[in-house]
């Protein structure tokens, strides 16, 4: 078991990521990730839908019926989804505003139907929990590297506090949707190029 | 399973199964949604209430959100303008002052600009103006929304026939004239449109009206 949880583990956030080897979840990777902190409020909502659902699905995963288990499975993952948004709503309202149609879209990332279809629907409920936690955080590290360089070149500034001087020139382009295509192209590049290359797995 | 291959297992099950967990979810999301819904709307509210009071001109304590909205309720009026039936507000401030504030918005660079403006009793000075929803450029046309920008406009009138470009160091004295942000001036010329807009045809209708009526 414990063998089993670290190969999870090591599939979600490295092997098998989401993020930069299965090109999932790409719309919120390039939109959200220009502030720090619209970042790790959007990381925590997936992380937790992504967990939760695994969970359930994994549980009921005998009781679904096979020819509309995709029909179930959207209906859990929407609701967790849900509440993430009628949480941040009644919370959280400012982030709330800002990530804007971005939460309601966690419904359609596809790192979460993929876990259920590709995990949870056919194994036990922890390993099907970890294997969410794990691609919940596989995502999260992506996203908030990028969102560090984009707010930080972009803004000179972290968590909304200012740490680069008034002698910085905003790299306004980095704050922009472009910004978030040229940092995920050199975050794939250095991953798959460099880091995998050194340790053989590419 | 055996029993998937009667008539239960067939269709029923299915049915019954999806009912159920559809019912299920919705019942839990639903008593979630009732017990957050107070706290929502009054978030929901607060950002354009809090906006009037500003552009009214109110400089009270805008921290606590249920504070802001009974001030709001307490001095607020919704009106309309006679001609043309156009909507806008009359606050009357702790103070006793009045200020109009009028409601407006227009196509910015990307996309819609939605703000509101104030002015006093006598409808010759701005008392205030604030945006509410922007989607300019971030760091550029966005800082629109930035307290320097948004209080310049406080004791001009109006029409602004000039933009005044170069800097927050240039000087601006004019009541007619405001500063653009640097780099932004496409969004610039859309506020200087759109306040236009409002000064030269709902500011003057209400003009028109008696003050004792307004």
């Amino acid at each position: 078991m414990k063998g089993n949880a670290k190969k999870l583990f090591r599939e979600g956030l490295f092997k098998n990521n989401p993020v930069f080897i299965q090109i999932l979840g790409i719309c919120s990777t390039l939109a959200v990730t220009n502030r720090v902190k619209n970042t790790v409020v959007m990381v925590a909502g997936l992380l937790f839908v992504v967990a939760l659902s695994n969970l359930t699905i994994s549980l009921l995963r005998k009781a679904i019926p096979s020819r509309v288990r995709m029909m179930a499975e959207v209906l859990i993952i929407a609701s967790f989804v849900i509440i993430v948004d009628i949480v941040l709503k009644a919370y959280l309202w400012d982030i709330s505003k800002q990530l804007g149609p971005y939460v309601g879209l966690i419904i359609t990332n596809c790192i979460i139907m993929g876990r259920a279809e590709a995990f949870a629907i056919s194994n036990p409920p922890w390993p099907s929990f970890l294997d969410g936690v794990a691609s919940g955080l596989g995502y999260a590290y992506v996203l908030v590297s990028i969102a560090i360089v984009r707010e930080l070149l972009g803004n000179g500034t972290l968590w909304g506090i200012q740490v680069l001087g008034d002698w910085w020139v905003k790299w306004t382009m980095m704050v922009m949707a472009s910004g978030a295509f040229f940092m995920l192209a050199l975050f794939i590049w250095v991953m798959k190029g460099v880091v995998f290359r050194e340790r053989g797995d590419a | 399973m055996p029993e998937r291959k009667s008539v239960w297992g067939t269709g029923l099950y299915t049915i019954f199964f999806m009912t159920f967990l559809t019912a299920l979810f919705i019942s839990l999301l639903s008593a979630l949604f009732l017990k957050t819904r107070p706290r929502i709307l009054v978030n929901e509210s607060y950002d354009y209430k809090s906006a009037i009071l500003r552009a009214a001109g109110d400089e009270g304590d805008q921290t606590d959100r249920n504070a802001v909205i009974a001030r709001y309720d307490s001095s607020v009026e919704e009106k309309k303008i006679p001609q043309g039936g156009e909507l806008y507000y009359k606050v009357v401030l702790g103070d006793g002052s009045t200020a109009y504030v009028f409601p407006f918005r227009g196509g910015g660079l990307w996309g819609e600009i939605e703000g509101v403006l104030g002015y006093n009793k006598a409808l010759t000075e701005i008392t205030g103006f604030d945006i509410l929803k922007q989607n300019e450029t971030p760091g550029l046309g966005g800082r629109i929304t930035e307290k320097w920008f948004k209080d310049q406009f406080r004791g001009k009138s109006g029409p602004f026939k000039e933009i005044v470009t170069g800097g927050e160091d240039v000087a601006d004295d004019s009541p007619n004239s405001f500063q653009a942000v640097t780099g932004a001036t496409a969004t610039s010329a859309a506020v200087q449109s759109m306040m236009n807009d409002v000064i030269r045809n709902r500011v003057e209708a209400l003009r028109a009206v008696p003050e004792e009526e307004r």
